[in-house]
This record gives structure tokens, sequence and C-alpha cells, in this order.
């Protein structure tokens, strides 16, 4: 009887060893820097402790989300070379990991901790109580009066801005003279994107009034859709648009706005066409891989930037807490690039979220798409930029709902559905 | 006291082979199984956050427990708790004040306790197999929870969560500057009355006649149905308490996610946790808290030996796998 327990014990063994190293064989040959970067920096840890050390701790979701926590490693694991910190990374794998995470970050007597994204406002709140002097940064988030947290913030209505001019330049370009904007919830956050949006739009007319002498007047529909995880919302809410005529629609619904790439590009493909128009533009992260083609370009939050910043100051000994503030002059926020989109598919590939077959495809589709559009709209984009950047063009932010209402009514902007 | 022995060897074994798997992997073992099993104990900030995370497994583990006594395979847990923290997020929603807590006990423990009658009553008078109706009763909890967890529940201000429990009925730390709150204590005392109804009342004498043997507990007079019944309506409770404890005792987010990621796969480490503890109440306790020990070690071993934060997964998956070979082998012999 025992031998017989023993022979299957040992049966299961050899085949989990066997399994295993077969497993792992294949992940070093597919991907043999990642193991190699990982040893050196593990020895390190143990044998020398003066060097500083910036933690990121990331989202539900991690590494692969070609996303914020992907864009927060790009720039932490920049800033760390840079500054010559150890990076040290940990997971959440739910919203109740935030907060021993960050405690155990803390105790380490770190140079920084980054804790990337909003949703770990409450966390870093409790953290920053309990550990006064080590010093926090939060990507997106606000936490106010704590001298020991950085609060990190993106002019969204720059970025918008600009997504807003080329939505309208593409759109006349096409011979259409509609735009629209689907949003998620009814917060002041995203009072910024459409305010934004609206006011590049309106730019963008009063451009080609000044350079083709034709006075066109945009539509501009927007909709607040009332959640951010609903893309059946957000389809049904592009697909209304898409009705009444809009060409290129920015979605700035986070999950929900899923649903418009789907009907944008479902309705594309129902005219026989491989690329828009019609269009729609992303939102936060380089997004134009999702429907290759039928996203113009994406308003990116430049996360990697933001991290690289406050680890800079942190670095430096200059850190201070309070807001900063990033918009376009600082390049926190951006609108994506063909660069933009190869470096995101090579960390989705280093991730093992995006297969290397697929990027090249997927950056041929773009790169065609994008030399559709004239060369002149992607100037008037730049030149819009560098007003902004300038201080010349002040993109209109709106605060309260009376300014919204007013900002609105300024616009010309019109309720959908 | 055998089966203590067996779960160590398995335990020995599966370090054994996770040694080798992290050694390939390019890991120090050395390292991995010091941030692992020292570092947690190495500050009290740590130990609570294991407790804290050994918390729901006690209790999902006790529902498969009771389960396995009563030989049935109640893989419900997991419906349950979302039934549960449903009901926590709806009695904030309906008291804005302490008065939230009684009630969220209440409702959370009544619908999970629903949840858990519905293949409770199949199986007792229509012989329906229970893997298959408790599964299933688990997806249905799953979308309905996530429906009103981001539709009626939402919070308007963190659109990924749901309203917050009311301040004044939250759990709250018991230690300031950790995570350890009375639901670690609620969960310990539910496993030791669930090991005093199982080895000393009339209804834990019937629900191990019945397991050990239906034929002969049915010729004795002790109606399966009954055990059926009795078996799934404690089970329902303690995982309805699992899931009101993670809205009302979790700092400090003290609400549901609306994709459910802080009730998703409880009901699932607590049959692991039964499993290991081989259907012991109070081996589940140890065997949870050991559970909660190994979350937090994956922590550290993210921190200190750099490994992906999925490779405690493969540990725990190794240890499973030896302990189910001892289980099969407990069975033949009989």
């Amino acid at each position: 009887m025992n031998a017989k327990v023993l022979g299957i014990i040992v049966a299961v063994v050899v085949v989990i060893i066997a399994v295993s190293a077969i497993y792992l064989a294949q992940r070093g040959a597919a991907s043999p820097q990642t193991s190699a970067q990982v040893s050196p920096t593990g020895s390190a840890s143990t044998s020398s402790t003066s060097r500083g050390t910036i933690y990121v701790i990331y989202d539900i979701g991690g590494r692969g989300d070609l996303s914020f926590n992907d864009m927060a490693y790009l720039g932490a694991s920049r800033a760390a070379k840079d500054f010559g910190l150890q990076l040290v990374e940990l997971q959440s794998k739910t919203q109740d990991d935030y907060l021993p995470n960050l405690r155990l970050a803390a105790k380490s007597n770190p140079t920084l901790v980054v804790a990337v994204g909003f949703l770990m406002t409450d966390a870093v709140k409790e953290a920053a109580k309990e550990y006064p002097n080590v010093h926090f940064a939060i990507i997106d988030g606000y936490v106010p009066n704590m001298s020991n947290v950085l609060s990190i913030q993106f002019r969204e209505n720059e970025g918008s801005a600009l997504v807003g001019a080329l939505a309208a330049l593409t759109a006349y370009y096409f011979n259409c003279t509609k735009v629209g904007i689907v949003l998620g919830m009814d917060i002041p956050v995203l009072w910024k994107f459409e305010i934004g949006y609206a006011y590049g739009v309106r730019w963008a007319q009063r451009y080609i009034a000044e350079h083709f002498g034709k006075n066109v007047t945009f539509t501009i529909y927007y909709v607040y859709t009332g959640s951010f995880n609903d893309p059946a919302k957000g389809k049904q809410a592009a697909q209304a648009m898409l009705a009444q005529g809009v060409c290129v629609i920015y979605q700035a619904a986070g999950a929900t706005g899923l649903g418009v790439f789907d009907a944008v590009a479902e309705a594309g493909q129902a005219a026989g066409r491989t690329m828009g128009p019609p269009f729609a533009i992303g939102v936060d992260a380089d997004q134009d891989y999702i429907k290759p083609g039928f996203i113009l370009a994406s308003m990116m939050k430049r996360v990697d930037v933001a991290v690289y910043r406050a680890a800079q100051m942190a670095a430096s000994g200059n850190f201070s807490g309070g807001v900063l503030s990033l918009g376009l002059k600082e390049g926190g926020v951006a609108v994506s690039t063909l660069d933009d989109l190869n470096q995101f598919l090579q960390l989705g590939i280093q991730a093992g979220t995006v297969k290397a077959s697929d990027a090249q495809q997927i950056v041929q589709e773009v790169q065609q798409m994008r030399q559709s559009i004239p060369q002149w709209i992607w100037q008037a984009v730049d030149q819009l930029r560098q007003g902004i950047v300038s201080g010349e063009v002040q993109v209109p932010l709106p605060t309260t709902r009376e300014q919204l209402l007013q900002y609105r009514q300024q616009l010309g902007l019109v309720g959908s559905g | 006291m055998r089966g203590f022995l067996d779960s160590l060897l398995s335990l020995a074994v599966a370090i054994a082979v996770g040694a080798v798997v992290a050694y390939i992997s390019g890991y120090n073992p050395l390292l991995v199984y010091y941030s692992m099993f020292v570092v947690p104990f190495t500050d009290v900030v740590y130990v609570t956050s294991a407790l804290a995370t050994a918390t729901p497994i006690i209790l999902t583990g006790l529902t498969f427990a009771l389960g396995l006594k009563a030989g049935l395979f109640n893989i419900g847990a997991e419906g349950q708790t979302y039934m549960g923290a449903l009901g926590a997020v709806i009695a904030s929603y309906l008291a804005a004040s302490a008065l939230a807590l009684p009630l969220s006990f209440v409702i959370g423990i009544s619908l999970a306790v629903a949840w858990a009658m519905v293949p409770a009553l199949l199986k007792a008078y229509r012989g329906v197999n229970e893997v298959v109706s408790t599964i299933m009763m688990n997806w249905i909890a799953y979308w309905l929870v996530i429906m009103e967890a981001s539709t009626t529940f939402s919070n308007p201000m963190q659109p990924s969560e749901t309203i917050k429990m009311p301040p004044s009925a939250r759990l709250t730390p018991l230690v300031p500057g950790t995570s350890l709150t009375a639901g670690f204590f609620v969960a310990v005392a539910a496993a030791l009355l669930v090991y005093w109804l199982l080895e000393r009342s009339v209804i834990g004498y019937e629900l191990t006649a019945a397991g050990l043997n239906p034929v002969a507990a049915r010729i004795a007079g002790i109606p399966q149905s009954r055990v059926v019944i009795y078996s799934f309506l404690l089970g329902g409770v303690t995982s309805g308490v699992a899931g009101v404890l993670q809205v009302a005792a979790m700092p400090p987010s003290y609400s549901l996610a609306t994709n459910l990621a802080n009730v998703y796969g409880l009901g699932l480490d607590g049959i692991t946790a039964a499993m290991l503890g081989r259907g012991n109440p109070l081996g589940t306790l140890l065997a949870a808290l050991f559970l909660g020990l190994m979350e937090e070690g994956a922590r550290h071993m993210q921190a200190l030996a750099m490994t992906p934060f999925e490779f405690v997964k493969v540990l725990q998956g190794i240890m499973i796998l030896v302990i189910a070979v001892r289980m099969l082998e407990l069975w033949r012999r009989r």
C-alpha cells in the first residue's frame, strides 16, 4: 500500500517537473532578456542596500494592460536607469491589496512609492498618514493637504483640443461636418474632455476659414453614457451618432468606449472599407491598435512622463507634496504617434499579451491609415499644439457646472441620444 | 493525527517541487521561501495582513468542509459569498447609520442561504447533482451581483466600486496601521462553532453518519434530505458572513468592486483550504491561515525574490495536486 502511494507521488513529481521544465524552456526562449534582467537586479537587492528604491504599485490588471500600468513601468524603468535607483514592482490582485502593498513599500524606506491610478486614492491617503516620512506619488488621483503626497494630474483639456482639431479637419477632408464625443459619467474630470474637444473643433473651423476661405460650421454631438464599464452602451451611443452622419467620434468613457470602436469599425466594414471614415479617437493610452485603421489617433496621458518626473523630484531631493499638473508643455498629454504605437506593442509583446506577428500587421494597417490622412492636417494639429505650449492659445477649463454650461453654449455643443 | 501527518508530508513534497520549479525559473529558492514564510512574521503589519487575507477563506472553507462531512461536494461557496457581499451593499444603501452593520448580516446571510437552498432542495427532493447545480448558481450570482453592483448600487464618485459602508457601521482595524478587524475573530469563532456542531451535536452526528455511509444512515432513520438541507444551510451562513465581511471589514475600500475582484475566487480558495484541512473545521482553519500566509508571502516574493505575482499560484497548484493524490488514496482504503 505504502509503496503504491509513494509510486504515485513520485510519478506526479516527475510529471510536474517535466511539464514545468518544458514550459520554462519555451518561455526562456521567447523572452531571454526578461529573465536575464531579473536575476541581476534580484541579486543586487541583497548585496547593495545603499541604492535608493522606487516602488511601483500597479492597479488591478497590472503589467500587460497596454495602458496606465505599462506606461508606469516604462517611466519607472527609465527613471531607475537614469537616477541609479532599484525598481521594485508590486501587483494588486484586488483593491484589498493596495494598502498592504503600499505599507510594504513604505516600510523599506524607499526613495519614492508610485501608486498607479486614481483607484488607489483612499489607500494612498491612509498609507501617507501612517508613514509621513515616505514620499508617495499618485497618478491621476488627488490627495489634498498632505506634504508627502504628490498628486499628478493631467490637463486633458489640452490634449482633447488637439484631437478635436484632428477630428474636425479629418471630417472636413472627407466632406463631413459632424463630429461627436462619447463620455462616461457626468463628472468634473470628463468636462475637461468635452470642452477641450469642442474648443479644438472650433479652432479647426477658424483654421479652415483662414487657409481655405471656406466657412464650415461643424455640429458637435456629445453624450454622457453614465458608465465606464458598459461597452454595449458605448456602442449604442456611437451608432446613434453614426446614424446622424457623424464621421469622427472621440471616446472618453473607459471600457464603455470600447463599444464606440466596435460601432465605428463595424460601420466602416459594412461600407466595405478596411480603414475609416468613420473614425474613432482613443483615450488615455495609445488605443490605435484596438481597431487598426479605424482609430485615427489617441489622446494619451503620458503616465511614463509623470512617473519619470516624480522620480526625478524624489531622487534629486526636490520632492514636495501637492499637485503636479502636466499638460502639452510638459509632455504629460499628447496625440499618439506611430512611434508610440510601436513602443506600446513592444511592451505588450514583452508582457506576453501581444503576439509579435500581430504587432507587425497592426503597425502596417495603422501606418497605411495615417498616410491616407493628408500631411497638412497633421501640420495644423501641430500648429495648435505649439500655440498651446507657448501659451498663445488658452484651452478653456471648466471647473463648475455653471462654467460647463456656459462653455457648452459658447462652443455650440449638441446633446445626442 | 494520521491526516495531519499526511497534510504535512504533502506540504513537504510540494515545497520541494516548488523549490525545483523556482530554481529552474531562475529565482533563488531560498530567497523565495524566505520571503514567503519568514518575512511575513517579521512585522505585525504583515502578520495581520495575512490574517485578514485568511478571514474569508476560513469561512468559505467551512462551507465546503460541511458539505464534505455529509458526503456532498458543495461548490456553491463562491456564489454565496457574492450574495453575502451584495447583502452588505444593500444594507449600506438602506441605512446610513451603524444600523447598516447588523442589517448587513441579516440581509447578506439571508441571500446566501437562499442561494444555498436552491441546490439543496433540488438535491434533496429531485436528486439533482449538487456539483452541477451549485456551479450554475455561482454563475447566476456572478452576473446578478455584477449587474446590481454596477447599476443600482454603483458609487458615482468611484465608478469601479459600489457605494461604501457607512463609516459608523464599519469594522475598523483593531490595531491602527494594520488590516486586522474583528472580522477575523468572527471567522475563527465560526470555525470553532462548526467544529463543535459536527463533533458534539445531533445534527453533526447525522451529517457525519450520512457522509460515512448514506445507505446505513438512511436505514438508521436519518433522511438524506435533512442532511443535505442542514449541510447547505450552515454552509450558506458561513459563506454569507464571508461576503459581508469583505465589504464591512476591509479597510480602506469598505465596498464591493463592480467586477467583484474583492470576492472573486474566495469560494475556490475555500475548497483548497477544506481539502488541505481534510474536511475538518479546525484543519480548515489552519489551512486557511496557511493560505493567507502564502498570499502575504507572495507580496514579499515580488519585492525580494522578484518573482512574478502568479508564481505563488504555481506553488499552490502543486500543493493541491499532491494533496489530491493523497485524498484518492484515503478513499481507496475505505
